[in-house]
């Protein structure tokens, strides 16, 4: 059939045709794919077919005799991207692939409590790995459709679930794609500004009634979605900012600012309006004496529900603070782009057009290519400067003989892990024991004794460490610790303060430290300046 | 932001610090608050702009993008910063010299396969890529060019006429032919990832198949803005000249 769209309009005998084809009886067959959202549909369709794959092939994946029987790959597929989109808000330090294997290794023990943690584990790697096309050196998935807008000529539907991306801060990151996060969109069928402001009401309706738990999940939810809109705003933006040509400047980018920046007020009303009741209900609870078994769980529920508003309104700020800079940027960027070089757009395909060609030349031929590829694909290089030590080195270098016969192959070099460890294992975890558990602020004597009683040496690191707290030194300066140990403790943030007692221990001398877990958590410090 | 009235020398020490930071490829702006602002006053100040502009192209150096990642510097064909496979690595024959390049091209070709690998839409999606990945697949192009193109008989005495793919295919992939670690094409490869590595285009990952790196947008940025037209121009010249 060549014509798609034009079925209403047929004659009656390719219509007898159709109906013996498809078996209809006398009705004439209504065209199923008119609808306009038939294509998205239908594309968002596609995109799960991985998934289904993944869990065809199950069988095949897992180790012998390890059973993946009770693992529901679809399901950890969707929590896999469920959790990179929980992930890509603009705070945070966004998710490395090895952390959200193991989130989905705590999921898929939950599938099945039964399984070894090692194949747990091995099936989450699976999983991520599936979901990033790691088979096919992470190129884009590709199905094909037959599309009923084109003649139901057949079409090529390509799409990537996860993708690593290199973040200009964050480094390489685990996002999910256009299409994944669409896929997770049809399953809210609705635009992402009015399922948020729907989720909000939802959200106040439920802390009125005082169902805290119900609340806590659909501020779960309400956090998806402000990543969700953060992710499509970022996106909008640069594709803007790359080439503004491309994405035109006829009042489509001031109105997507502005609607933006409306869009977020009525947000961050809001979600601070929410906050602050969150709050009070929090305040409420613990004030309350004798907490029972439910005020407890209620209790754990108001202060997620207050962490994930928070979460939300963080990202608000920080989209907002975004926008606020955007305009004046596209300005500039506009003004850079009219007398710049237009962004170079790559029309063939390098393995097929270029590296097969040159492979297929005679050798001069192919020489010039490559030599012309190497200087423009490497980067430059810095000459080495002349330098009058390396000089007399090179002077008293012996002469290297030309054409001496000494055994070709080069010897092979294993890398060995050296490790720097000035402190015993037991010792470094003693230590992170006393430390790592204080909640309020205690001698350095108390700490060091019972550091000592837990191993040898651990008081000596405990003491170390309060002092570096004590007066911070940078990093690479004189530290007794070593690097192996610096590292390990680096997560830790003490505050220690002088209160003049002075220290009277076997050991050690000087003042008596009061040693505190860290009150200021940095990050949310910064980011209630990006807020106000 | 921007450069207002500031003596002639502060503006040319500014300008002179932006491109020695685009000549340290594996440092970004997001880990120099320095490198920050003069790239933001790089987008920001034409007057600047056009003299790092101006200072690039004296030294012959291509500005190839400036943002995120930096001052993203090419060099040109007679630049002291050009890297040139004559310089490569020291000792090496003029074919070994063509088997490194054509692996610096297979690596390309690999993490960009196609044209829409390369759009600009694509620049900070991260491949993997494998030693062994990439040995694998230039050989079976080899092999199957050469099934398609057939063997051409080169008299022995000009063996400059033979095919590239020829001289690939004649070097052994990995040592059991008793060949020297580093002649092979898989360490050839390996050398390759290492200094692409070494230039901040690639981060490694492990040592499994022989090396695993990632791709870094700078790679995608260096790739798209120059070489895949440097290369495809000369590949052009090449055979017109045939």
């Amino acid at each position: 059939m060549t014509d798609g769209q034009g079925g209403l309009f047929d004659d009656g005998e390719s219509r007898a045709e159709e109906a013996d084809r498809t078996d209809l009886g006398a009705a004439p067959a209504p065209d199923l794919t008119t609808d306009p959202t038939y294509a998205t549909r239908l594309k968002a369709l596609l995109s799960t077919a991985p998934l289904h794959e993944l869990d065809a092939t199950k069988g095949l994946r897992a180790a012998g005799g390890a059973g993946w029987d009770r693992l529901d790959l679809t399901g950890l597929s969707l929590s896999a991207i469920d959790e990179a989109v929980d992930h890509m808000g603009l705070v945070g330090d966004g998710l490395s692939f090895d952390s959200l294997a193991d989130a989905l290794t705590a999921v898929a023990l939950l599938h099945d409590g039964g399984l070894p943690a090692g194949e747990a584990r091995r099936a989450a790697g699976e999983v991520v790995r599936l979901l990033l096309n790691d088979a096919d050196n992470r190129r884009a998935f590709v199905r094909g459709y037959a599309d009923p807008g084109a003649g139901y000529e057949r079409l090529r539907h390509t799409f990537r679930l996860l993708e690593e991306r290199d973040d200009p801060e964050r480094g390489v990151v685990v996002k999910a794609s256009r299409e994944a996060v669409n896929l997770i969109k049809c399953a809210l069928d609705q635009d992402l500004e009015d399922a948020q402001v729907a989720n909000a009401a939802v959200l106040r309706s439920q802390m009125l009634r005082g169902r805290i738990d119900a609340a806590t999940a659909t501020a779960r939810e309400a956090r998806r979605l402000s990543n969700l809109y953060a992710e499509e705003i970022v996106r909008a933006l640069e594709t803007t900012r790359r080439d503004i040509r491309r994405a035109g400047w006829d009042g489509t980018v001031p109105r997507l600012l502005a609607d933006a920046l409306a869009h977020l007020a009525a947000r961050l009303a809001d979600t601070n309006e929410l906050l602050e009741h969150a709050q009070r209900h929090l305040a409420g609870g613990e004030v309350r004496s004798e907490p029972d078994e439910r005020t407890g769980r209620e209790l754990r529920s108001a202060v997620e529900l207050v962490d994930l508003l928070e979460d939300c309104r963080r990202t608000h700020s920080a989209l907002h603070a975004r926008l606020l800079d955007a305009y004046p940027t596209f300005l500039e960027e506009q003004d850079r782009q009219v007398f710049a070089r237009p962004a170079v757009v790559i029309d063939f395909s390098p393995w097929p057009d270029l590296l097969e060609p040159t492979l297929a030349l005679a050798r001069d031929g192919a020489s010039e290519v490559v030599s012309a590829f190497f200087r423009a694909a490497t980067g430059p290089a810095v000459p080495r400067a002349f330098r009058l030590a390396g000089l007399l080195d090179s002077l008293l270098r012996p002469p290297l003989v030309r054409g001496l016969d000494l055994p070709d192959d080069e010897p092979e070099l294993v890398l060995r892990e050296v490790v720097e460890r000035r402190f015993s294992e037991d010792a470094e975890e003693a230590a992170a024991r006393v430390l790592g558990g204080l909640r309020a602020p205690t001698r350095l004597s108390d700490l060091a004794a019972s550091a000592r009683a837990e191993a040898e040496g651990a008081d000596h690191l405990v003491v170390l460490l309060a002092l570096r707290w004590f007066a911070p030194e940078r990093d690479d300066e004189g530290d007794e610790a070593g690097g192996f140990t610096r590292r390990r403790f680096s997560t830790l943030r003490l505050d220690v303060v002088d209160d003049g007692t002075p220290l009277h221990d076997a050991v050690f001398g000087g003042a008596d430290l009061l040693v505190a877990p860290c009150a200021a958590d940095g990050a949310d410090a910064s980011l209630g300046a990006v807020g106000g | 932001m921007g450069h207002g009235p500031v003596s002639e020398g502060r503006l040319a020490n500014d300008v002179g610090r932006l491109v020695a930071f685009g000549l340290r490829p594996r440092l970004r702006p997001a880990h120099s608050e320095e490198y920050r602002d003069l790239v933001r006053c790089f987008q920001a100040d034409q007057r600047f702009r056009e003299l790092v502009e101006g200072v690039c192209e004296g030294l012959g150096l291509v500005i190839l993008d400036a943002g995120d990642y930096g001052l993203v510097l090419g060099g040109s064909e007679d630049s002291v910063f050009a890297w040139r496979l004559e310089d490569y690595k020291s000792g090496l024959s003029v074919e070994e010299r063509l088997l490194h390049g054509l692996v610096h091209l297979g690596i390309a070709a690999f993490c960009y396969p196609s044209a829409e690998s390369l759009d600009v839409s694509e620049e900070q999606v991260v491949h993997t890529v494998s030693a062994a990945a990439v040995e694998r697949d230039l050989r079976e192009a080899c092999v199957r060019l050469q099934e398609r193109l057939g063997k051409d008989d080169v008299p022995e005495a000009s063996p400059e006429l033979e095919r590239a793919l020829a001289l690939y295919l004649a070097q052994a992939a990995t040592k059991d032919a008793q060949a020297r670690a580093r002649k092979t094409t898989l360490g050839m490869v390996q050398t390759a990832l290492e200094k692409l590595a070494e230039q901040g285009l690639l981060v490694e990952v492990s040592d499994a198949d022989g090396g695993t790196y990632k791709t870094q947008a700078r790679y995608h940025i260096q790739v798209r803005e120059l070489a895949a037209y440097e290369g495809f121009r000369v590949l052009a010249a090449a055979r017109r000249g045939r």
